[in-house]
């Protein structure tokens, strides 16, 4: 089940090396996949971006304030991850 | 969970690591979990990138945009566009041409338009010349939404950049074709060392009457200081055809 993000309490975002972040992923109940994609831990399913529809890299991959939504990174999809959640 | 605080995560999950422990046992999970879920943290690749474009949807100019043109399809694209501006990445021509081209992607010509009016300085101006629309003339949201994205489609045909070395001869012959096809409106633009010869050639061009009784021009000036503390002026010029200018009580 996906958590959405309610984000009165956000802080700040931040950089994780790639060994938390890979915890962080395997607590969120997501793990990686021989070929470098975010799949879902249950199912093995190769999660999807849903900005940009597309699979996620995990050096690609940003997970967003308090929830279990990962998307592929870039500007566009930062600034409409903020519009959506982080904007009054 | 004995710490709650804000770098409790990170630390956490450093250590968690350090040690060669996973997130496979319960408790660790469920440590991990709560402390995700308390919502204050976003964790992604370019942190300065993110905060910065979270730094731009808190300020006055955004948000009064946003007010104005409340729901319009752009407003994931502005804010990257006005970031775009700040760094002056104009020079950054590869970063510049991958954003246009997921601007492409996801909201097609207009959308590229719209990190094309940032790389060349003029998004800020053109978005200022909205906002004054909504408080010169009280246009309402959804013409507002017509117009930006009128202007996003057309600006190819409406405005004219004018370089530090243009010569006031071409720019006149621009101009002279724009008012021969009887463009409501359309935009002169320039920025940098360039601002000074548009001003001057624009300035040339008024002493000749060259548009009076056919358009009216109004100005938009920015000074955006740079991320490396560099002060850039860019300038707008819009020129709107008396025709569409309602007449008053007085000039009828």
């Amino acid at each position: 089940m996906v958590v959405e993000a309610l984000t009165k309490d956000f802080k700040s975002f931040i950089r994780l090396d790639d060994d938390p972040k890979k915890l962080l992923l395997e607590a969120l109940g997501f793990g990686i996949d021989s070929e470098g994609f975010v799949i879902k831990s249950e199912t093995g399913i190769r999660e999807r971006c849903r900005y940009t529809g597309k699979q996620i890299l995990f050096k690609d991959a940003s997970v967003l304030p308090g929830s279990t939504v990962i998307i592929n990174t870039s500007l566009i999809t930062l600034s409409q991850y903020i519009l959506d959640y982080l904007e009054e | 969970m004995a710490d709650s605080g804000i770098d409790f995560l990170p630390k956490y999950l450093a250590e968690l690591t350090r040690q060669g422990l996973s997130a496979s046992t319960e408790y660790v999970k469920k440590t991990i979990v709560e402390a995700w879920l308390k919502r204050q943290y976003g964790v992604t690749i370019p942190v300065q990138d993110a905060e910065s474009l979270r730094k731009i949807s808190e300020t006055d100019f955004y948000k009064l945009f946003k007010r104005y043109l409340g729901g319009h399809w752009s407003l994931e694209l502005i804010k990257v566009g006005l970031y775009l501006q700040q760094l002056n990445e104009a020079g950054d021509t590869q970063r510049v041409r991958q954003l246009i081209d997921e601007a492409y992607q996801k909201r097609g010509l207009s959308g590229s338009r719209i990190i094309q009016l940032a790389s060349t300085g003029v998004l800020e101006l053109v978005m200022n010349y909205l906002i004054d629309l909504k408080v010169r003339k009280r246009v309402d949201t959804l013409v507002l939404h017509k117009e930006f994205d009128k202007i996003l489609e057309e600006w190819q045909s409406i405005s004219i950049p004018i370089q530090h070395d243009s010569k006031e001869v071409v720019i006149q012959s621009e101009i002279q074709k724009i008012m021969d096809r009887k463009n409501p409106i359309f935009f002169v633009y320039a920025c940098g060392s360039a601002a000074r010869n548009a001003q001057l050639i624009l300035a040339g061009l008024n002493n000749t009457k060259f548009w009076q009784g056919k358009y009216l021009m109004y100005s938009h000036v920015k000074n955006v200081r740079r991320q490396d503390g560099a002060i850039i002026e860019y300038c707008m010029w819009e020129f709107e055809i008396l025709e569409s200018i309602p007449p008053t009580v007085f000039s009828q």
